[in-house]
């Protein structure tokens, strides 16, 4: 249990010790690093979710009811 | 064609940032905010077609030739829309001025770039990637091309019209677009032609059936009619003929067309457009479904000098067949009336505007007693 605590503890000081040698906290460097658009366009159910809150913003593009015959 | 799911429009497939287009920074090209992740402050700035209007920048650092002349290309300009309405309309400028906005309005979607050719679908059909954002080399035919030319081309040519067989080329060597409007053709800045017909590098069928023309070639009809008649002529099916279309802005605000009629039929008429690569007296015509009222929502008597061109327009029927009605025996053609546009089949008011397509009795080819 001492041990466990112990390693606890270094690990946590090496976090700390790296952390302010970085200009930013290491989760915000490693975010900015990721390309969002990546993320977020290569995520089927992120955009599925995205289309219903666009679509509740905008609506579903229509048109109009007065076409008629072949175009 | 059915729109695609909004997702379905933007998702990009892992195995796309693996490819050479893959390795490009997103924002290079499309603008916009790679290190936001809020979607909506990230869009801000974003180009969804980066090769519209002017593709230099996106696709010419790599594609320099290419990309220099494609936007002179009837699929970027279709100039040809605004020659032939040019050639129809009233000269005041107001009318002018109105006839162009309503074309913008419901014309103008139709237009292509690279990028709706070869990563998305055109816009007219509201867009969307066409595999998951890899860059397709030849366009899909059955999406991008049927996209814009699904009313009437890809039809013919794969068959979806009840009662007529597909296209030869499609049916039994599933030739595309592609096979016969090469890259070359498409990419190509045509100059000022007056029609699409004019297009340098079209598609010619002696290109790849060259022995129709030689001098010793034992098919007698090919002998005799070379030069007198369109390939056309003797191996099109009845082609798609519209009537009486007008355009207009419904309540919305959106925009609408209304079609009176669409008939299948198979009309020979007189050659419009002789040139030296289309010598034929005679070809096959379509019904345009333009009328003097086309733009009367927008401005009355718009189309002032409507007969300055033929309503019946030189076609080029995708629905080739070796064998087909009219070329089965000589009199299936020489002599029937019915296949040749005559004073009768063309409404009152576009009889003047048709004179020179119209087949008179003089011109009719005689039924032949010996065969």
């Amino acid at each position: 249990m001492k041990r466990y605590i112990k390693w606890l503890i270094l690990s946590g000081a090496l976090f700390l010790g790296i952390s302010a040698l970085s200009d930013k906290p290491l989760a915000t460097a490693d975010c900015a690093s990721e390309n969002q658009c990546v993320k977020c366009h290569t995520n089927v159910k992120g955009l599925i979710r995205l289309g219903w809150e666009i679509e509740k913003i905008k609506g579903k593009p229509t048109a109009s009811q007065e076409i008629a015959g072949e175009g | 064609m059915a729109p695609l799911e909004p997702y379905e429009k933007v998702y990009v497939s892992k195995a796309f940032l693996d490819t050479e287009h893959g390795q490009l920074e997103c924002d290079a090209c499309h603008g916009g905010n790679p290190n936001d992740s809020n979607w909506q402050t990230a869009h801000k700035g974003v180009v969804k077609d980066p090769t519209f209007p002017d593709p230099s920048d996106a696709c010419g650092s790599c594609h320099k030739e290419i990309a220099a002349t494609a936007p002179q290309s009837l699929h970027y300009t279709l100039a040809t829309f605004d020659r032939i309405i040019h050639q129809r309309i009233s000269q005041a400028d107001t009318t002018r001025e109105k006839v162009m906005a309503a074309k913008e309005k419901h014309c103008a979607q139709c237009h292509a770039s690279c990028g709706q050719c070869h990563v998305s679908r055109p816009n007219y059909v509201r867009g969307g990637l066409l595999a998951k954002h890899i860059f397709k080399k030849s366009p899909l035919m059955d999406v991008t091309c049927a996209s814009c030319h699904g009313g009437r081309v890809f039809g013919e040519y794969t068959g979806l019209n009840d009662k007529y067989a597909p296209d030869v080329h499609f049916e039994k060597e599933e030739m595309t677009c592609m096979a016969c409007h090469q890259a070359i053709e498409m990419h190509a800045d045509p100059g000022e032609v007056p029609t699409r017909f004019n297009v340098p590098r079209r598609p010619d069928c002696l290109r790849c059936h060259p022995q129709v023309q030689a001098e010793n070639t034992p098919n007698e009809a090919h002998r005799l009619h070379l030069q007198k008649l369109a390939c056309q002529v003797c191996h099109a099916q009845e082609n798609k003929n519209c009537f009486s279309c007008h355009v207009g802005t419904d309540q919305k605000g959106l925009p609408y067309y209304k079609c009176k009629q669409t008939v299948m039929l198979l009309k020979i008429g007189l050659n419009p457009l002789k040139t030296t690569e289309r010598p034929y007296d005679y070809v096959v015509l379509r019904h345009s479904p333009t009328n003097p009222e086309l733009f009367d929502f927008y401005v009355k008597n718009a189309l002032s000098r409507f007969d300055n061109l033929p309503t019946w327009k030189l076609d080029t029927p995708h629905n080739i067949r070796r064998i087909t009605k009219q070329n089965q025996s000589c009199n299936n053609c020489h002599g029937n009336q019915a296949l040749f546009l005559k004073p009768a089949d063309v409404a009152s008011w576009e009889l003047s505007a048709n004179a020179m397509v119209i087949v008179p009795d003089s011109r009719m080819p005689k039924e032949l007693i010996d065969r």
